[in-house]
């Protein structure tokens, strides 16, 4: 073993590696040598030019508590965790402009607490857990539930900060300017552009990664001033189609802040309620939130549910203010409160998960194809729920498939078998984990491969960020 | 290929004649100079041209491919016959221009895809699909695409995927590249790469994945430039707008007029002074109020408010243009609220009237024509290329992209580089102090491009802009607007650290795909510059911003043309 | 350089050219399909095929930078002087450009350097031989006037064209027309076999002083016919008086120029005529297609001093903005409003009026590039597509028999003035 690099905090206890061997879904055997804590992007630097003089694998990771999805454990022998959860300073928040830079240790369960002062908050994913960073979030590629405010999935980024794979760093967006960070921010610079500069666009390359190019020391991110007014409404169907035409007119017409779709067995993950209540729940339901921040909020607020009213009608679906117990203002709340477990264990203990993209216009028909292979599977009797989200103002979707199960169930086969199906009725795996990971490339025509190794050859040359996270990736 | 024409240019080897009709057959691929002489045509948007109205280097030959398996193949011949090659979507000005000696020019015109998916607000377009074949397509069925500054007959897939991408209605419609969703590309190595879904063979919606977003190697912010092979086919994102159906037009030639939808409108803010404009700004950008808006300086909402140049003259001269064209009415905004029901609208308008109102601003007088002419301009964006239509030559800087915190500096600084030369008797187009079109992209920042108005049949007009040119880059260097979005290829490099490493990389993309450098181009960085001239390049900042040397440079640029 | 040539007095409005590619597109198009403005562009696909190429190659060869090659030559031929270029340019550049003249002045000076196409020197031999392009012989000329007597010292003198005249499916036509006004008591005079070529034809192939010849020679017919209005069946003759002849310095004062749908119509309206419903026609919905020449083409043309001067230290500015054509004022309404008053509903094709595309039967083409006329032929009726007719009206002779003959399927193309003269009568009080 190698001597870690000078001056960064680092645990070698075996306590401390052990618990980065594994995640939650994926039974890793491969212990890190070590974890680093570094407190600043300067840190990430120091670390990553040790990592490439000694060749050392490195894995970043940024949330606490229970992850997930694999990304996070070492896929290679005496690799070094990164752990980037203490870098967790807002460095400045703008009201005016909508935008704040944090370090990539905030996490969901802090930062409205940290923007709120500005009257701010940030744009989430469906009921993040607490320790979910912020930061890692968005470069997964996370969908953010404010379709509206989703305009490219390099969203809600601007301008960030990122330390290569190979060792330097890069200003990026707007942020690519002469001055420290704090000089830039006393000359009145926002960082409020995501692309560029120049030719290449480093942030949007670094999304979707995985740990595998570099590591992001800060980002400008924007956000959702706080509301005056904010008003929510279920609207519901027996119908997918009736409430996804819906949510589709309603993301078109840019009325809602927060808009997505659910089965009612996913609602009842959301209301807290159990399987069995989602009986009692519409089938599906397009939950729709409505804000006004600055200007004659409520009049702005009552011309939106008007509209949406229209559409509602338009399309046949019945608008609720209340399911299942819970009205729909409460769900607005709790979909904001931050919380340590993952609402999708929360009663039977753990869940298989499945998402992939697809185009908005045969939802339908690939959520049938779906239902269509559940019903004559092994888990014809297992709750299966289902999340869709609108992104990129709806041009396309988040499709995803939830089942909640008990810790010990095996239904890996069953569950592998469904994402086959489902690749085969034309999902689009954007976000290779889990057991789709390898799926995801099934399709390629070699293009993904090929620009994949182009990217790890040109941002870490020698191979040092999360090495064999992808298939093919390496740099040649 | 050695052989040359008695004008020194290379001729095209009969061997590669042979291959390239084999490929496209022999009506698609020309070498006659005739046929080839609209592009080597030296003039154009962006572009100070030297006093010759043809470009020094001319393509050796232009095909004309209608598949990417054609485009593949012609590149593939250039490499096996150590030739270059320029794609070319609509050719505006000469950015589709060879810069080699050696270059075939694969001219896009017959890839003309064009498909409209309504239910997931996008299209799938090629190389040859206008904005103003899109737009059609799209206000059928109640959307419309992103038109950038370049006008209606410009390529959006070369836009989105090759050249900046910005355009007056940002506010609503983004950036193209932002729009742009799945890709089709061949590499400089006549491989086809597609990126998103579409390498899943799964539709052309998604941009990224699986895993990294790949695009950011080839797409920053201001494109391949011609410099990383050829982009084939994309996916478009497309906007809902208010209204549905073909876009009536009345009104006589060249003014041509819309009627503004129900719920819309189309409003005309004057403010005291740019502070004023700036806080109301900030104030407009709150819950996503206006649909558009666009300050353009007033000269030029005098061209368009206007049949002629003469009568822009005359009416200058006499004084009755209207209020949105007098100079001194500059710290503006052209609103258009496009509302979809009439208790929406009276929201809007009501709270823009609020804002314009409580920063001491107010609105333009304006006759029923000229609202409709300025709101068919800015629905079609028309507007820009009309920019043009005083002199035949302009060319655009800074490109600010921050925080509207600088919109008073952008304006003060566009001023400083341009009041002496468009006042009476400066050597450039008399016009506004500044000439800055700004607009907000997504409700979120400001674009800001100061144009410069130059007669390009004059070589001392030429050289006041180019000086002007260079002086807008000395100006930022020392005092930061925001990310100077028009950086064009070499000037990237001299920038320097003002956009970080960005250059570095751009060239490491460009070694990895295109190590022989066959698509030339000079809208990209300097191909295989070594490591140490890189580092030193930026050191030289200081001597291109010295006055004395700028001015030399320009009246360089002035006879040479850039 | 030639300062007098006419090329070299465009050569500054063509380097002014941005390439800005308007040009190839009618402004604001409605559909993807029919976004063209440009036939040649459609067919040469280079961008030598639209007016921004044609001009880049005149400069050219103005500036030495290119010669005459077989292709340039081809190319030039492809163009049918439609002027839909001009139309789009102007909505971007105004004075500044002025397609249309640049490509009159490169036609003429590949007449003047003697490299105009062999087909061009052919079509223009059977004119000075023969008086029309299609070298049928002067003593057929007037054939469709057999037994029409007609006034030897006229108010009204009657100018049938070259393309009705040797159109034997027309005569009937032509017959019902003349008859009626004579019942009418109108008594028009006819020149017959002494009728030439209005000299359109030459002048759009760049031969401007046989154009002047053939001017020259009708305006002294007109003269000594001591008729006072004209009367043209022909949209090249019209746009030949209105926007051709007073470039050429011919005295055209006291003459009143009208083509044959203004003239009824007037007559209509003054209750002169009586125009009933049409008998295969009444209660049917047609498209109308706008003849270039009779549309965009006929505005007329006025006394200008064509030099810009430059204003405000480098805005280019027409002395004479007045005169700048702009596509307007040509005939769009007349051969509508006859059809509406036969009990026709028009329908407008996408491209319409002054956006009109050609139907590719103008400027030559039809007899030198057979391939380019056709595929603009289909093309323009293709438009059909969009419209609820099958059926095309035209009221030119020209483009009906271009059109008609490349029609397909259900699509006809019906002559306007077929469906005219069968409904025209006299009224009891004519004069």
């Amino acid at each position: 073993m190698t001597g870690l690099p000078s001056g960064i905090k680092a645990d070698r206890s075996l306590e401390t590696r052990n618990a980065f061997a594994v995640d939650r879904d994926t039974a890793g055997s491969i212990v890190p040598q070590a974890v680093l804590y570094p407190s600043r992007f300067e840190d990430v630097r120091k670390i990553v030019a040790w990592a490439n003089e000694t060749a050392t694998p490195l894995v970043p990771v940024s949330s606490t508590g229970e992850r997930r999805r694999g990304d996070t454990v070492p896929m290679v022998e005496a690799a070094v965790m990164v752990d980037l959860s203490g870098m967790r300073r807002l460095i400045n928040a703008d009201t005016r402009d909508k935008i704040a830079i944090i370090e990539p240790g905030v996490d969901f369960g802090s930062i409205d607490e940290l923007l709120r002062p500005h009257g701010l908050r940030a744009f989430r994913p469906l009921m993040p857990r607490s320790g979910k960073s912020v930061i890692a979030s968005y470069l997964d590629r996370e969908p953010i539930v404010n379709a509206d405010v989703h305009w490219d999935p390099a969203d809600p980024f601007g301008g960030t900060l990122i330390v290569t794979g190979g060792g330097e760093i890069t200003l990026n967006g707007s942020a690519a300017l002469e001055g420290s960070l704090t000089e830039q921010l006393d000359r009145g610079h926002r960082h409020l552009v995501t692309y560029g500069p120049g030719n290449v666009d480093l942030t949007r390359v670094l999304q979707g990664a995985q740990g595998t190019l570099g590591i992001m020391g800060w980002a400008a991110i924007y956000c959702e001033r706080l509301p005056q007014v904010e008003e929510s409404i279920f609207v519901a169907s027996s119908n997918l189609a009736t409430v996804v035409a819906a949510m589709r007119d309603a993301v078109h017409q840019r009325i809602c802040t927060t808009a997505f779709v659910v089965d009612n067995i996913h609602l009842a993950m959301l209301l807290g309620l159990n399987v069995d209540q989602a009986n009692t729940l519409p089938a599906w339901t397009f939950f729709a939130t409505h804000a006004g921040y600055v200007h004659s909020p409520e009049q702005k607020v009552a011309w939106q549910r008007a509209a949406l009213e229209v559409i509602a009608k338009k399309h046949g679906a019945d608008l609720c203010h209340e399911l299942g117990g819970k009205s729909a203002d409460d769900l607005a709340v709790t979909l904001r409160d931050p919380v340590p477990a993952n609402y999708r264990d929360v009663e039977f203990g753990a869940h298989k998960e499945l998402f992939f993209l697809h185009p908005l216009s045969t939802a339908k028909e690939i959520i049938a194809a779906q239902q269509k292979h559940l019903s004559s599977s092994d888990l014809h009797n297992c709750p299966v729920g289902t999340y869709i989200q609108p992104l990129a103002q709806g041009t396309f979707l988040h499709v995803e498939r939830v089942m909640p199960h008990a810790a010990g169930d095996d239904v890996d086969a069953e569950w592998t078998s469904l994402a086959q199906i489902s690749l085969d009725a034309g999902a689009y795996y954007s976000r290779p984990h889990g057991v789709f990971r390898q799926l995801a490339f099934s399709r390629d025509d070699g293009s993904a491969r090929r620009m994949i190794a182009a990217a790890k050859t040109m941002l870490d040359p020698n191979n040092i960020m999360n090495p064999n996270r992808f298939d093919a990736q390496e740099a040649r | 290929m050695s052989a040359k024409t008695d004008k020194g240019r290379l001729t095209l080897d009969p061997e590669v004649r042979i291959e390239l009709e084999n490929i496209l057959g022999a009506r698609n691929i020309t070498d006659d100079p005739a046929l080839m002489s609209g592009y080597a045509w030296n003039t154009g948007v962006g572009k100070i041209a030297s006093s010759d109205k043809f470009a020094a280097l001319w393509p050796i030959a232009v095909a004309l491919p209608a598949t990417v398996e054609e485009v593949a193949a012609i590149v593939k011949c250039c490499k096996r016959h150590g030739l270059s090659f320029r794609p070319h979507s609509t050719g505006y000005g000469s950015m589709g221009c060879v810069t080699s000696p050696d270059s075939i020019c694969i001219d896009l015109r017959r890839m003309k895809h064009l498909e409209i998916l309504p239910e997931d607000r996008m299209a799938v377009i090629g190389p040859y699909a206008t904005a103003n074949q899109l737009q059609a397509e799209a206000r059928k069925h109640g959307l419309t695409c992103h038109v950038v500054g370049a006008g209606p007959s410009h390529s959006p897939l070369a836009s989105a995927t090759s050249l900046i991408g910005v355009g007056i209605t940002s506010q609503f419609t983004s950036a193209n590249m932002r729009n742009m969703l799945a890709w089709e590309w061949v590499t400089p190595e006549g491989d086809i790469i597609r990126g998103g879904s579409a390498a899943s063979g799964l539709g052309w919606y998604a941009s990224d994945g699986p895993g990294p977003g790949t695009r950011g190697l080839l797409r920053g912010f201001f494109g391949a430039g011609g410099g990383l092979g050829v982009f084939t086919r994309i996916g478009i994102k497309l906007y809902p707008i208010n209204q549905k159906g073909k876009m009536e037009v009345i009104g006589k030639v060249p003014q041509l007029r819309s009627k503004l939808p129900p719920h819309t409108a189309l409003l005309h803010a004057i403010f005291p002074d740019y502070e004023a404009q700036r806080a109301a700004t900030f104030d407009l950008l709150q819950d996503d109020v206006c649909t558009v808006l666009l300050r353009m300086p007033p000269d030029h909402i005098g061209w368009t408010l206007t049949r002629t140049n003469a009568e822009f003259v005359q009416r200058t001269k006499d004084k009755t243009l209207p209020e949105p064209a007098i100079l001194d009415n500059g710290a503006s905004w052209t609103i258009l609220i496009a509302s979809r029901s009439e208790a929406e609208h009276r929201w809007r308008s009501e709270t823009v009237r609020a804002i314009v109102a409580s920063h001491n601003g107010r609105f333009a007088e304006m006759t029923q024509e000229e609202e409709e002419v300025l709101y068919h301009n800015l629905a079609t964006s028309q507007y820009v290329p009309r920019v043009l239509r005083a002199s035949g030559g302009i060319t655009t800087s800074f490109g600010v992209l921050d925080s509207f915190h600088f919109l008073p500096q952008a304006i003060e600084m566009g001023e400083k580089v341009l009041a002496k030369d468009t006042a009476p008797g400066g050597d450039l187009c008399e016009g506004s102090p500044d000439e800055q079109w700004i607009w907000p992209h997504e409700g979120r920042y400001m674009w800001a491009e100061n144009i410069i108005h130059f007669d390009p049949t004059s070589e001392a007009s030429r050289a006041a802009g180019a000086r002007a040119l260079l002086t807008h880059f000395a100006d930022q260097w020392k005092r930061p607007l925001g990310t100077t979005g028009l950086l064009v290829g070499p000037i990237q490099d001299v920038t320097g650290p003002r956009i970080g490493k960005a250059p570095a990389f751009a060239r490491k993309v460009k070694s990895y795909f295109d190590k022989d450098d066959r698509s030339k181009t000079k809208e990209y960085v300097i191909p295989n510059m070594p490591p140490v001239v890189e580092k030193v390049l930026p050191a030289f900042r200081p001597i291109f911003a010295f006055k004395p040397v700028q001015s030399v440079m320009a009246k360089i640029l002035a006879k040479k043309g850039m | 350089m030639n300062a007098n040539s006419p090329l070299d007095q465009r050569l500054a409005f063509m380097d002014r050219c941005t390439r800005c590619s308007q040009c190839k597109f009618v402004p604001v198009p409605k559909s993807r399909e029919h976004a063209s403005a440009c036939p040649s562009m459609d067919y040469v696909e280079y961008h030598a095929g639209s007016a921004s190429g044609q001009l880049i190659m005149a400069s050219g060869i103005a500036h030495g930078e290119i010669s005459y090659t077989p292709s340039l030559l081809e190319t030039v031929s492809a163009c049918t002087m439609c002027g839909a270029c001009d139309t789009a340019c102007k909505i971007n550049f105004a004075e500044l450009v002025e397609p249309l003249e640049g490509l009159y002045a490169f036609r003429a000076r590949i007449v003047e350097d003697g490299q105009s196409p062999k087909r061009h020197r052919e079509v223009m031999d059977k004119i000075a031989a023969t008086g029309n392009s299609q070298g049928q012989p002067r003593a057929g000329r007037a054939t469709w006037a057999a037994g029409i007597s007609f006034d030897s010292a006229p108010k009204v003198l009657l100018h049938v064209g070259s393309v009705l005249s040797y159109d034997t499916n027309k005569h009937a036509s032509l017959r019902l027309i003349a008859e009626t006004l004579q019942k009418a008591g109108l008594c028009p005079g006819y020149l017959g076999e002494d009728e030439g070529s209005c000299g359109m034809l030459a002048w759009d192939l760049g031969y401007h002083h046989m154009a002047r010849s053939l001017a020259q020679t009708f305006m002294a017919q007109v003269r000594a016919s001591g008729a006072k209005t004209v009367v043209t069946f022909s949209s090249s003759a019209i746009s030949a008086y209105r926007s051709i002849y007073p470039r050429m310095g011919l005295d055209l004062s006291g003459i009143r120029f009208l083509h044959f749908t203004e003239y009824l119509l007037e007559l209509v309206e003054t209750s002169t005529l009586a125009l009933g419903a049409a008998p295969t026609y009444d209660g049917k919905t047609v498209a109308f297609h706008d003849t270039c020449k009779l549309g965009r083409l006929t505005e007329p043309y006025q006394e200008t001093d064509r030099a810009l001067q430059k204003e405000m230290g480098g805005i280019y500015v027409s002395r004479t903005p007045q005169a700048i054509h702009f596509s307007q004022n040509g005939i769009y309404e007349a051969p509508r409003a006859l059809l509406r008053l036969m009990g026709i509903t028009v329908e407008e094709l996408e491209r319409n009026r002054q956006y009109s595309y050609c139907c590719g039967a103008q400027g030559g083409v039809k007899e030198t590039l057979p391939a380019a006329a056709k595929m603009a032929a289909r093309n323009r009726l293709d438009e059909l597509n969009e419209t609820e007719s099958s059926t095309m009206v035209s009221a030119c002779g020209n483009c009906a028999h271009h059109l008609g003959k490349h029609a397909r399927d259900a699509f006809t193309v019906v002559d306007l003035i077929d469906i005219v003269a069968t409904s025209l009568t006299a009224t009891k009080g004519g004069k």
